[in-house]
C-alpha cells in the first residue's frame, strides 16, 4: 500500500527530505503522531525556540476520507509557553489541501543560519519549495494572506504567523484560512508555537490545490461507505448537538454563566451578572444586525457547521467564528460585556497571531493588578495594540499570563505550567478543574472538559476518573476528527468508529482499541513532561483556587494531591 | 413494630454552603424570590450577603426584615400579604426559628387563604404544599431547616401553635457553620441547649424510632463536647460546625419523634414569661429526664453515656434519672445558661402554668403521662436551677 508523504524541512541547510510515513506511524494522527515524533526525535530538555525544537505539522487519522469534520490540522513542538509537550489543532483550509497532496506531515527543523524568512510553498504537484520573502516579513496575518493571494492565487490555503509569531511571543499563534470566509482567522493558538514557527524564520506555508487529489487507498471501501452512511446520519441528527449547528459555540456562556463555571473577572469564582449580553440571545441579535451569520463551516465537507461571521454594526466584515472561549476569556473574565468589542479583540489576536484565551487571562491579570480598569474594553484593546507594537509593556504581555502577572505583582495568577486556564472556573466544574492541572498540555479547552458529564461537578467525587476518562477521549478526538464531530458521534454511536478504522486501515478494532489511541498519547506526552523536568507539583492549580470560596457557590477546588498525581495512571 | 421515618428535607451542608444559595434557589426553578430575615441578621450582615448572592444568581429578591422573636399570627398574615402581593414564587428564610417559623407560615399563605391561624394542628385543616421554601439556619439550635412544623404565637389564646405539613417542610436547607461565627456566647449557650434538649427528649419520647435513637445519641455527644468550646471561642470552626450538625441532625431526629415534657415547660415559659426557648428548655430538660427516668431508664442511660457519664450497671432508674439530670446541670452551667430567677421568676407564679404544659402540643409524647399535680412538681423544680 502507498504510504503518506513526510516532508522535513532543514531551515539551517535549507534542504527538504521527502520521507514516506513510518509503518508504525500509520494508525496515529494528529495530537498522537505529534506525541510520537516529539518523544523519538526532540530532546524534552531542549530550548523550545532553539535549534534542538522541532515544529512539527501534521493531518488527522481520517484525513483523506470523506468523513466530515475529518480534516482538523494538528500543530506540535515543545512549548515556549509551558516548556512542556504541546499540540495546538485548528480547522480551516490547510488540513484538506495537504490530504489531497497525501502529505501526512511537515516537520521543520533546526535554527535558520541568516536572518531571512522564507515561506514553504507546496505547488499544485505537492512538492514543496523554500521561498525567500523578505518583502512579506512585518505583516500581519489578514495583509499577508492578501499579498499571497496576490501571489498565488485566492485557491490557495495558508498557514501563517503574524508579528506576534515574529517577535517569539510566547502567547503567539499560527492561523489558517478559514473555509467560510477565506481569511486567515482560524488559529492553532495555544502554547506558543507561533513562536517556535517564528524562531525558524517561516512566515507561512503556502499549499497550492492538488492537480491530481490524492484518493485515501481505502482497505475495505465497501465497508467504510456502509460506516460512513450511518456516521453522517448520526451526526446530522444528533438533537444534542443542534445547538452548534444554530448558533455554535457562543451559546456556550448561557449555560456556564448560569452555573458560575464562566470566569468572570479574573477567576474570581463569583457570578458574571451582565451574562445576558454576551449569551446567545445577544450573540444572534448581533449577527442579525450586522448582516452576520452562524451556521458557517470552517473546513470543506463539515457537516456540523458550528462556525459564524461576525460583522461590524455597519455590516462590514469583522471576525470569523467568534468563539466561547474568547468571549469567556477577553469578554466575561475581563467583565467586558460588548459582543462587538469582544470580536474587535478576537480580530486583532487573529491578525496580528495571538491566543484569545491567553490574551484574554492576561488582560485579566492586568486588570486585578490595576493596570488598567475592570470592564474597560478600550483599554483592553489598548494592551493588545501594545503588545503589537512591541512596548516594554507589550513585551511584558506576549509571554503570557503566567508572566505578565508575575511581572505586574498579581495576586492571583490563573495559569498551570506556565499557561493561563481555558474558560471554566476549576472550582466550580472539578472534573475540568482535575483536567487543567493534570492535562500534559496544561490548562486547555480541548484537553478534556466534563461540561458534559452528568455528575455534580460541585462534588469532588468521581471528578478524577471523568477527567481521566475525558482527556483520553479527547486526545483520541484529537488524533482522528475535528472534537465536535467526534462527540457528535460518539455520544449517539461510538460502534461506528471501529468500523470506520477497519475500513480504512483494516484489522480488527473495538471501541477500546480507537481510545488506546488517545491514551497511549497521553502516557507519551506525560512521559516527555517528566524528562522536560515536570513534578507533581507541576501538576497542581494555583493555590488561590484551594483557600478561596467562589463567592457563587462557596467552592473550593478540592481533589486531593494524591488523587491528581494517580489520573492519567492507567 | 413498624416505623414510619418521616420525609426529611434535602441538606446542603458545609463551610461556605450560603454560597451556594442564588445558584441552588434558581436550579430549583425560581425567579423572584421573598428573603425573610430579622433586624439581627441583618445587622450582622448576613442578610445583605445573601440577597446579593441571589441577586448575583439572576434572581429578583423582595426582602422583609420583619421577623420578630416568637413569631406572632399577626406577623406571619401581614408577611404573607406582602408576598403575596409581590408574587414571589420562593421564600427564604435567613435566621433562627423564629424567622424560619415565619418563612414556613408565609409559604403555608402563598397556597392557602389567610389567615395562618386555621391551620393550626389539631384545628383539623390541612394546607396545600406551598411554593419554593428554603431555610439558612443562623443558629445552631432550632432545627426547623429540617422539620415540617412553624411554632406561631397565638395571640388570642396567648399559647403556641404549630402549623404542620407540607408547606411548612423546606424544599432545601442550607446549612453553613460559618453563618455561626458571629454568634454571641450568650445566644450560641442557649440555642446550642435547644438542640441538645431536641436531642435528648427525641432519645426519650414516646414517639422515639430506630433511625431517631442513632442521630439523636450522635448529636448528644456533639453537643456535650462542642457547646462548650463554642461558647468560648465563638471562631472555632470545626466546633461550631460540629454544633451546626448536631442541630441538624437533632431536629430530623425530633421531627420523627417529637419533643416532650422539656418543651411542653419550655413553651409555658416562653408565653407567660417571655423566657427565650433555649434557656427554658435548658432548665427544663433535667427535670423531664428526671421525671421520666422510671419509664425509659435505658434511654436515659444512652443519654449520659453520650454525655461521656459513666453509668454502672445495676443503677435504679431514678439514679439515673438524677445522675444524668445533675449532668446537663453541670453542662448548663459550663456554658453559661442564667437561672429562672434572673427573669424575676418565683414558683408560685409557676405552679400556675401546669395548665399550660399540660396542654402543650408536645406534651401528648411524653413516654408517660403527668397530672396538674406532677406538672406542678417539675415546674416548681424548673426554678432550683
Amino acid at each position: 500500500m502507498l504510504m503518506a508523504k513526510v516532508y522535513r524541512i532543514n531551515v539551517k541547510t535549507m534542504s527538504i527530505v521527502q520521507e514516506e510515513l513510518k509503518e508504525e506511524y500509520r494508525l496515529l494522527g494528529g495530537r498522537s503522531l505529534i506525541s510520537r515524533v516529539m518523544s523519538e526525535e526532540v530532546e524534552p530538555t531542549c530550548d523550545p525556540l532553539g535549534a534542538g525544537n522541532k515544529l512539527i505539522i501534521c493531518t488527522s487519522l481520517l484525513a483523506g476520507t470523506t468523513i466530515p469534520a475529518a480534516h482538523r490540522l494538528s500543530v506540535g513542538g515543545k512549548s515556549p509557553l509551558t516548556g512542556g509537550i504541546k499540540e495546538a489543532n485548528v480547522g480551516g483550509t490547510a488540513g484538506t489541501l495537504l490530504a489531497r497532496h497525501d502529505i501526512k506531515m511537515l516537520i521543520f527543523e533546526d535554527l535558520p543560519a541568516s536572518g531571512d524568512w522564507q515561506l514553504l510553498k507546496i505547488d499544485t504537484a505537492g512538492t514543496p519549495e523554500l521561498v525567500s520573502i523578505p518583502d512579506l516579513a512585518g505583516l500581519n496575518n489578514y495583509a499577508l494572506v492578501d499579498k499571497l493571494k496576490e501571489r498565488f492565487g485566492d485557491k490557495i490555503s495558508v498557514i501563517s504567523i503574524g508579528t506576534a509569531g515574529e517577535m517569539q511571543y510566547r502567547n503567539s499563534t499560527l492561523q489558517v484560512i478559514d473555509a467560510a470566509t477565506g481569511y486567515p482567522s482560524r488559529a492553532a493558538a495555544r502554547g506558543g508555537l507561533g513562536a517556535v514557527m517564528g524562531s525558524k524564520k517561516i512566515k507561512a506555508i503556502v499549499i497550492e490545490r492538488a492537480e491530481t487529489p490524492h484518493g485515501f487507498p481505502y482497505t475495505d471501501k465497501e465497508r467504510f461507505d456502509a460506516a460512513r452512511k450511518k456516521l453522517v446520519d448520526v451526526t446530522i441528527n444528533n438533537e444534542g448537538m443542534r445547538w452548534l449547528r444554530e448558533i455554535g459555540t457562543p451559546a456556550i456562556p448561557d449555560l456556564t454563566g448560569s452555573l458560575a463555571i464562566l470566569p468572570y473577572r479574573n477567576f474570581s469564582g463569583g457570578f458574571n451578572k451582565d451574562v445576558g449580553k454576551i449569551g446567545a440571545a445577544s450573540f444572534l441579535a448581533k449577527l442579525k444586525a450586522g448582516g452576520g451569520k452562524s451556521g458557517e463551516a470552517c473546513q470543506a465537507g463539515c457537516v456540523i457547521h458550528c462556525s459564524n461571521r461576525y460583522n461590524t454594526p455597519d455590516g462590514e466584515y469583522l471576525t470569523s467564528a467568534l468563539e466561547y472561549e474568547t468571549i469567556a476569556l477577553c469578554g466575561s473574565n475581563c467583565d467586558i460585556n460588548d459582543l462587538d468589542t469582544i470580536a474587535r479583540m478576537d480580530r486583532l489576536c487573529d491578525d496580528f497571531g495571538l491566543d484569545t484565551i491567553e490574551t484574554g487571562a492576561t488582560l485579566a491579570v492586568c486588570m486585578e493588578a490595576g493596570k488598567i480598569p475592570w470592564g474597560d474594553g478600550e483599554a483592553a484593546i489598548g494592551l493588545i495594540e501594545e503588545m503589537k507594537k512591541g512596548t516594554d509593556l507589550g513585551k511584558i504581555l506576549g509571554q503570557g499570563t503566567q508572566a505578565a502577572g508575575e511581572a505586574l505583582g498579581a495576586k492571583r495568577i490563573p495559569a498551570v505550567k506556565g499557561q493561563g486556564l481555558a474558560g471554566y472556573e476549576p472550582r466550580n466544574i472539578k472534573g475540568t478543574g482535575v483536567t487543567f492541572a493534570t492535562s500534559p498540555m496544561g490548562g486547555d479547552h480541548t484537553a478534556g472538559l466534563t461540561l458534559e458529564a452528568p455528575i455534580d461537578h460541585l462534588s469532588p467525587l468521581g471528578q478524577a476518573a471523568v477527567s481521566a476518562m475525558m482527556q483520553v477521549m479527547s486526545a483520541t478526538a484529537d488524533s482522528m476528527m475535528c472534537l465536535f464531530g467526534w462527540f457528535s458521534i460518539i455520544s449517539e454511536a461510538p460502534q461506528i468508529m471501529p468500523e470506520i478504522m477497519t475500513g480504512l486501515y483494516g484489522g480488527v478494532w473495538d471501541f477500546d482499541k480507537i481510545l488506546d489511541i488517545g491514551r497511549q498519547c497521553v502516557i507519551r506526552e506525560k512521559a516527555f513532561n517528566t524528562a522536560a523536568g515536570f513534578t507533581k507539583e507541576d501538576d497542581r492549580l494555583p493555590g488561590f483556587f484551594l483557600t478561596e470560596k467562589s463567592p457563587a457557590t462557596g467552592a473550593v477546588f478540592d481533589i486531593k494531591s494524591l488523587e491528581l498525581d494517580g489520573v492519567l495512571d492507567f | 413494630m413498624i416505623t414510619f421515618f418521616n420525609r426529611s428535607v434535602p441538606v446542603l451542608f458545609g463551610p461556605g454552603a450560603a454560597l451556594r444559595t442564588g445558584l441552588k434557589v434558581k436550579q430549583l426553578g425560581a425567579q423572584k424570590v421573598f428573603c425573610v430575615y430579622d433586624r439581627g441578621i441583618k445587622d450582622a450582615g448576613i442578610a445583605g450577603k445573601i440577597v446579593d448572592n441571589l441577586e448575583a444568581a439572576g434572581l429578583q429578591v423582595v426582602s422583609y426584615d420583619g421577623v420578630k422573636e416568637d413569631p406572632p399570627d399577626a406577623v406571619i398574615n401581614e408577611a404573607a400579604e406582602i408576598a403575596a402581593r409581590e408574587k414571589v414564587d420562593a421564600v427564604v428564610g435567613v435566621g433562627g426559628g423564629s424567622t424560619m417559623d415565619t418563612a414556613k407560615g408565609i409559604n403555608v399563605l402563598l397556597t392557602n387563604p389567610a389567615p395562618i391561624n386555621q391551620y393550626y394542628a389539631g384545628s383539623g385543616k390541612a394546607h396545600q404544599p406551598g411554593k419554593i421554601l428554603v431555610l439558612i439556619p443562623t443558629t445552631a439550635g432550632t432545627g426547623s431547616e429540617a422539620t415540617n412544623i412553624s411554632v406561631v404565637s397565638d395571640t388570642q389564646s396567648q399559647s403556641k401553635k404549630g402549623v404542620l405539613g407540607p408547606a411548612a417542610l423546606a424544599v432545601l436547607a442550607i446549612v453553613d457553620p460559618e453563618l455561626l461565627l458571629g454568634l454571641p456566647p450568650k445566644i450560641t449557650a442557649a440555642t446550642g441547649m435547644d438542640a441538645f434538649a431536641h436531642a435528648v427528649e427525641a432519645l426519650t419520647s414516646e414517639g422515639m424510632n430506630p433511625m431517631s435513637d442513632v442521630l439523636a445519641e450522635k448529636a448528644v455527644a456533639l453537643i456535650t463536647h462542642n457547646l462548650p468550646i463554642s461558647v468560648k471561642d465563638g471562631s472555632n470552626l470545626e466546633a461550631r460546625t460540629n454544633m451546626m450538625f448536631a442541630s441538624l441532625i437533632a431536629g430530623i431526629a425530633f421531627n420523627d419523634t417529637m419533643p416532650h415534657w422539656g418543651h411542653a415547660i419550655a413553651h409555658a415559659l416562653g408565653v407567660k414569661f417571655h423566657i427565650p426557648h433555649g434557656i427554658g428548655c435548658a432548665v427544663a430538660l433535667p427535670v423531664a429526664v428526671e421525671y421520666v427516668a422510671d419509664a425509659v431508664p435505658e434511654k436515659i442511660r444512652q443519654a449520659g453515656v453520650a454525655m461521656g457519664l459513666s453509668l454502672p450497671e445495676g443503677m435504679l432508674p431514678a439514679e439515673l434519672g438524677s445522675t444524668v439530670a445533675q449532668a446537663i446541670h453541670n453542662l448548663n452551667r459550663r456554658v453559661g445558661i442564667p437561672s429562672l430567677k434572673e427573669y424575676n421568676v418565683d414558683e408560685a407564679a409557676l405552679e400556675q402554668l401546669a395548665g399550660n404544659v399540660l396542654a402543650d402540643d408536645c406534651a401528648m409524647f411524653g413516654p408517660k403521662r403527668a397530672s396538674a399535680k406532677q406538672a406542678q412538681s417539675m415546674l416548681k423544680k424548673t426554678c432550683a436551677y
